[in-house]
């Protein structure tokens, strides 16, 4: 019996497998955090979040592991306070410092008693003989902390072109203001990416439909039109719907370097905060930031996604078909699940495994956020390969910055309905005080 | 764009063209070799390379059902119907070689390659 390859298949003997939109090659070198990496360097380059803060308690509390960028790594808040972001292994015999004693001002290595303060020096070793100055002469893999905004974060680059921090705009809040969540995602960090600047989706996968309603949107709403812009932190994607008359509505995503987004929400509406961080290849926390421009409003939701307090696993995933109900399906929304960051998962952890082969996709001109994206990713990798640094992490003042969604005449300049959604430089604030 | 400027503002808005590409024509893939040929900002060449990912995504999809022993008879995407399984790789190569030279911002010669693929693709148009 002849064989027949599956349809759509190509015979090898004549495709030229490099003959990808994005090759293999590319793909692997947007895709891979470890140390050494080309991407792994970039995200190297800022700062990134690595836990909630509400995940280390209390001083001289128990530590935490961390993953971050295919590193192994441990949190501890310290007698003071402050949080030290520590290699799990201790630099003796690679014990693992997860085990170890949390208390005066360190963390003290529960198999032969060596001590660490937060920024990896080392304070004792207790069994070295009397007068040994051997503790001296080592120290552990410490990267720098930042606790802001409900997250603590972290720089794991050279100390010497440590970045200033983002001035994101939910800082200048209280922290009774804002509502930070994180949640594990079984998948690389650039398929959240792509995910979070891909409007095309929105009117599709979140759709949610009543028992009189079609399946499909109105045409005017799926058939956008898809801008990006340049800006200082990365990249606005930017989608136009007509809205009839002489009216578009724009929603305006800013990507902010390495692997951070806003949902577009109006002027006057809360905003959400997405930042895919890589744990590793093929798993990353998924950090979201809930707040409203103006102080004086609350905020119209808080339970994000329900996820186990310990491990952060959402109780709707891969494992339980993300609660899919098949009945809700035919009748109230697009996927039959439930909250609209369970039917991004699903989406964005199944697509063709833990790293999507995007040698193998077929994208057309509805994907320009996309291209844009990796684009820019790809530039920055190969730039700071060749020792350029990337300038998008001195901008800390523009990562204040809020997303749009807006109807307006369509006359009026998108980049004028961009520059009103953004908030009042804080040096003008401070002026107007003064 | 002030570095120090919350938002950051936008710089290198381009409205782009209202371009479709959903066939392989020698007229779309004219089209698009036109608009190369005055692209030169990042904006305006992302834009480029998503019409030509476009325009590859059909031809990879052409080149998929001439290999394909259970297609449909006379299985076909509009633009390549007459062409024989080799011009289908031929133009899918022209096109990625035309892709790859518009990412490394060399338009103009990204124009040239999508020329001669339009010539090949009116070479078995009726």
């Amino acid at each position: 019996m002849a064989s027949h390859g599956a349809p759509g298949a190509v015979d090898n003997k004549v495709d030229n497998k490099e003959e990808r939109m994005l090759s293999v090659a590319d793909n692997e070198k947007i895709t891979r955090v470890g140390p050494g990496t080309p991407m792994g360097e970039v995200f190297r380059r800022f700062w990134i979040p690595a836990l909630l803060s509400s995940e280390l308690p209390e001083r001289d509390g128990p530590p935490v592991k961390v993953g971050l960028l295919g590193e192994k790594l441990v949190a501890f808040r310290d007698s003071s306070g402050q949080v030290g972001l520590l290699d799990s292994r201790c630099p003796h015999r690679h014990a693992n410092l997860y085990w170890a004693r949390n208390e005066e001002g360190g963390l003290r290595c529960v198999y032969h008693g060596w001590k660490f303060t937060v920024d990896g020096t080392c304070v004792d070793q207790p069994a070295e003989p009397a007068g040994s100055h051997f503790k001296d002469h080592v120290c552990a893999v410490a990267y720098q902390t930042h606790e802001a905004g409900g997250i603590i974060w972290a720089y794991l680059g050279p100390k010497d072109r440590t970045p200033p921090f983002p001035a994101f705009d939910w800082l200048r809040l209280p922290p009774e203001k804002y509502f930070a969540h994180k949640r594990l995602q079984v998948c690389n960090y650039l398929q959240n990416v792509e995910g979070e600047v891909d409007t095309a989706h929105l009117n599709f996968l979140h759709r949610a439909f009543g028992p009189d309603q079609p399946l499909l949107p109105p045409e005017n709403l799926r058939r956008k039109r898809y801008f990006v812009a340049e800006t200082p932190f990365g990249l606005a994607c930017m989608a136009r719907s007509d809205e009839g008359g002489d009216q578009y509505y724009w929603r305006m995503t800013p990507f902010m370097l390495p692997s951070f987004t806003v949902v577009p929400s109006g002027y006057d509406e809360m905003k959400i905060f997405t930042a895919a961080t890589p744990i590793d290849d093929t798993t990353m926390w998924g950090f979201t930031v809930l707040w409203h421009p103006d102080p004086e409003r609350e905020l119209a939701f808080r339970n994000f996604m329900d996820v186990d307090p310990v491990t952060f696993v959402p109780h709707a995933n891969i494992n339980n078909d993300y609660l899919r109900d098949l009945d809700k399906q035919r009748t109230e929304n697009w996927t039959g699940m439930g909250s609209i960051r369970t039917q991004d998962m699903a989406a964005q952890e199944d697509q063709d495994g833990p790293i999507c082969r995007r040698d193998q996709e077929h994208l057309g001109v509805t994907d320009r956020a996309i291209v844009a994206t990796r684009r820019l990713l790809l530039k920055l990798a190969d730039d700071l390969a060749q020792g350029i640094e990337p300038a998008q992490a001195q901008a800390a003042e523009a990562y204040r910055c809020r997303s749009v969604a807006v109807t307006a005449p369509r006359s009026v300049d998108p980049t004028e309905l961009w520059k009103q959604g953004q908030p009042v430089p804080e040096r003008a604030l401070v002026g107007a005080a003064g | 764009v002030a570095l120090d400027e919350a938002g950051g503002g936008l710089s290198g808005w381009d409205d782009g063209d209202d371009e479709v590409v959903s066939d392989l024509l020698p007229a779309t893939i004219e089209g698009v070799a036109v608009r190369l040929r005055r692209s030169h900002s990042f904006v305006q060449l992302v834009y480029r390379e998503s019409e030509l990912d476009a325009l590859w995504s059909l031809a990879d999809l052409a080149v998929g059902k001439a290999a394909d022993r259970q297609a449909p008879p006379g299985a076909g995407l509009l633009g390549v119907e007459g062409a024989s399984p080799e011009e289908r790789l031929q133009l899918r190569s022209l096109l990625h070689q035309a892709h790859d030279l518009a990412a490394a911002s060399r338009p103009a010669e990204a124009a040239d390659l999508l020329v001669e693929a339009a010539r090949l693709c009116a070479s078995w148009s009726p």
